[in-house]
């Protein structure tokens, strides 16, 4: 089985004297948020809405939305910062969505991938990309939101469904349609990409 | 495939620059939120309004000092201290030092901010305002008046010459030599050396041409005159003021609804999801409401990848929908067949489907009788409503209730029904959303009688 369902790890959190000062909307610790959270935001964004400008201007959104509640935000709560940034970013892609009806972009034939270390590594890479944002465009848009929350942001499925406003449970039926919905679409992959031991449909808490 | 491929799915690269731009977009932002909020939310919309204020009272800032002369040789506005704008029309002259001042010549339209008493001293008289419109118009007398500054209280015994005071807001007490008149908006009086007199119409009118009050003098004829003027000015500025105010109204209304929107999180419940209590409230009024998906052999229906993403659905949950209509169709017939054909004298109800057998049984129960039909209605909301239990397997009770029971618990069985494979959320946006093809009817008899 693939292993679509391995999450890739959030990385540090900002630290906490910083988040203190941009409570206190302090520019430099502002800019350090953004610096610290803007690659995720941007992947999220340009991944549930393929890329373009918009992608900025939902991302700007996304961070000024975050400064005027940051002060509300409860540095001991159960949230981390991360995970409250992207309820936002997601919460702003899916209205973008369904108030412009925001056209998927197409998936392109290239794009950067700045750690590849041959030419025939980024040349797979590259066309892997393409893959999974093709079959990504065939996911309802509640579904791409809770596959790249659950297994590209590391979300667990309960924060899965506090972002989308879900019970655990739906947002656990949703993860598991969507990898099933990419393990179909990517089932001729098995074969050119080595596979390990994760099954696609293993559910993390 | 792991979580280092799953990042190869394309995904944009910030900028540079991006945080910058996003810092200094909040700090505008946090700029912005410290002007007052009202200003903040209708600044587009006041301003039409704020320029037109403008011409009467922003205007003069550039002119604001604490001492000063002027003699307009055209219409001039100035601010006189700090608290007042000063209109003068050419020929009129004010002289202030603080807060003396003196009007001593012409025609000036006086708006002042409310505060402390504030006089303007005429050759003819004082006007004591506390914040108001107000315009003065000094004319001389027959007998050439010797000019000079005219301080309170040494006033009346040196001048010749009229002064007419117009009040457009506010109050002012126009006095001269012991004697006081009061004036509110829309009055006028004229003070000289015969004292001062009221000469326009009662309060609460407009400030306007008045025959009895320009039948005197050129003067008061053209006082009158550019009252009126300057009344249709007002007039004007107020009707304006009145649309702002509606149009202040209706946004603030809009942003209301908007926001109670954004917190409830959606939109409305429907009104066919329907808890025990809702069952309550609707047995008391005697409302029956059943809501059935499109669904059998004549009433097929089927998802579009279109609607199924309104649904926050994928298209292979097509089929999942699909199957549950049928076993909805499948329960809801299973009940009202054989008692349709029942009532049809064992004909075949299978040609006539599901709502034209609803009809039927309807039909022939008013037939029978109107209280029997009502009473159906009646028991079918008190058993959803839980206040008594349903019939049993092979019961008697009449054929409507049966077919109307099932009817009625069947939008509830089919939100069960597909919460099990799409979850509570999904099953309720299918069951009682807008999307989808649906057989919504209610059917209201009215409260039971009491004895």
């Amino acid at each position: 089985m693939m292993a679509l369902a391995m999450p890739a790890p959030l990385g540090t959190e900002l630290d906490r004297a910083t988040l203190d000062r941009a409570r206190a909307l302090d520019p430099i610790a502002l800019r350090a948020f953004v610096v610290r959270y803007e690659r995720p935001v941007f992947a999220l964004l340009s991944r549930m809405l393929g890329r373009g400008p918009h992608v900025e201007d939902l991302a700007q959104e996304t961070f000024l939305r975050a400064f005027r509640a940051l002060p509300a935000f409860r540095l001991d709560g159960p949230a981390r910062a991360s995970t409250w940034l992207l309820t936002i970013a997601t919460r702003l892609a899916l209205d973008s969505r369904k108030k412009k009806r925001l056209p998927l972009a197409e998936p392109e034939a290239s794009h950067q991938v700045p750690d590849a270390s041959t030419p025939e590594t980024e040349r797979a890479r590259r066309e892997l990309g393409r893959r999974l944002a093709q079959a990504a465009e065939a996911l309802s848009d509640d579904q791409r939101a809770a596959l790249l929350l659950s297994d590209v942001h590391g979300f667990t499925l309960a924060e899965v469904g506090e972002a989308l406003g879900i019970p655990e449970a739906t947002a656990k039926t949703r993860v598991f349609r969507a990898r099933q919905h990419m393990r179909e679409r990517l089932a001729d992959l098995r074969e050119a990409v080595p596979c390990d031991s994760q099954d696609l449909a293993t559910e993390r808490e | 495939m792991d979580d280092h491929e799953l990042e190869a799915w394309n995904a944009e690269e910030p900028p540079e620059g991006f945080a910058e731009r996003v810092v200094a977009a909040a700090r505008r932002e946090e700029s912005a939120r410290s002007r007052p909020r009202a200003a903040r939310i209708f600044a587009g919309l006041l301003l039409a309004a704020t320029l037109g204020i403008a011409v009467v009272v922003g205007l003069g800032l550039k002119n604001a000092h604490a001492r000063g002369e002027v003699s307009a040789s055209e219409r001039q506005e100035v601010r006189v201290g700090t608290r007042a704008l000063a209109v003068l029309e050419k020929g009129a002259h004010v002289k202030w030092d603080g807060d003396a001042i003196e009007q001593d010549e012409g025609d000036v339209f006086w708006r002042v901010e409310p505060g402390a008493r504030f006089v303007v001293h005429t050759p003819a008289a004082d006007v004591a305002v506390k914040g108001t419109c107000f315009r003065v118009q000094v004319k001389d007398g027959e007998d050439e008046m010797e000019r000079r500054s005219v301080v309170s209280g040494a006033v009346g015994a040196v001048i010749a010459a009229t002064a007419m005071v117009g009040v457009y807001e506010g109050k002012v007490a126009v006095s001269h030599a012991g004697q006081s008149v009061d004036l509110v908006a829309g009055q006028s009086a004229s003070a000289g050396p015969g004292g001062v007199k009221r000469v326009s119409s009662g309060p609460g009118d407009e400030v306007s041409p008045d025959p009895a009050a320009a039948s005197g003098t050129e003067g008061e004829k053209a006082l009158t005159a550019a009252n009126a003027n300057l009344a249709d000015t007002v007039r004007d500025y107020r009707r304006k003021l009145e649309a702002i105010e509606a149009q202040k109204k209706k946004l603030e209304k809009e942003l209301a609804e908007a926001q109670l929107k954004l917190t409830d999180g959606g939109p409305m419940k429907s009104e066919y999801e329907l808890t025990p209590q809702d069952w309550k409230d609707l047995a008391k009024e005697g409302e029956l409401r059943m809501r059935v998906p499109c669904s059998g052999p004549r009433n097929d229906f089927s998802y579009t990848p279109s609607n199924l993403n309104k649904l926050g659905l994928a298209p292979q949950d097509a089929p999942i929908l699909q199957a549950a209509f049928q076993r909805s169709h499948a329960r809801t017939w299973g009940t009202v067949e054989p008692l349709c054909s029942q009532a049809l004298g064992g004909a075949d109800a299978s040609k006539l489907g599901l709502q034209a057998c609803m009809s039927v049984l309807g039909e022939m129960t008013r037939m029978q009788s109107n209280a029997t039909y009502d009473e159906d209605v009646r028991e079918v909301t008190e058993i959803m409503a839980g206040m008594r239990p349903a019939p049993g397997p092979g019961s008697t009770a009449d054929p409507l209730l049966r077919a109307y029971l099932a009817m009625a618990s069947e939008s509830q069985n089919i939100e069960t029904d597909l919460a099990q494979s799409l979850g509570q959320d999904d099953a309720k946006r299918v069951v009682y959303g807008d999307t989808g093809c649906w057989w919504n009817s209610s059917h209201g008899v009215g409260p039971r009688d009491t004895p």
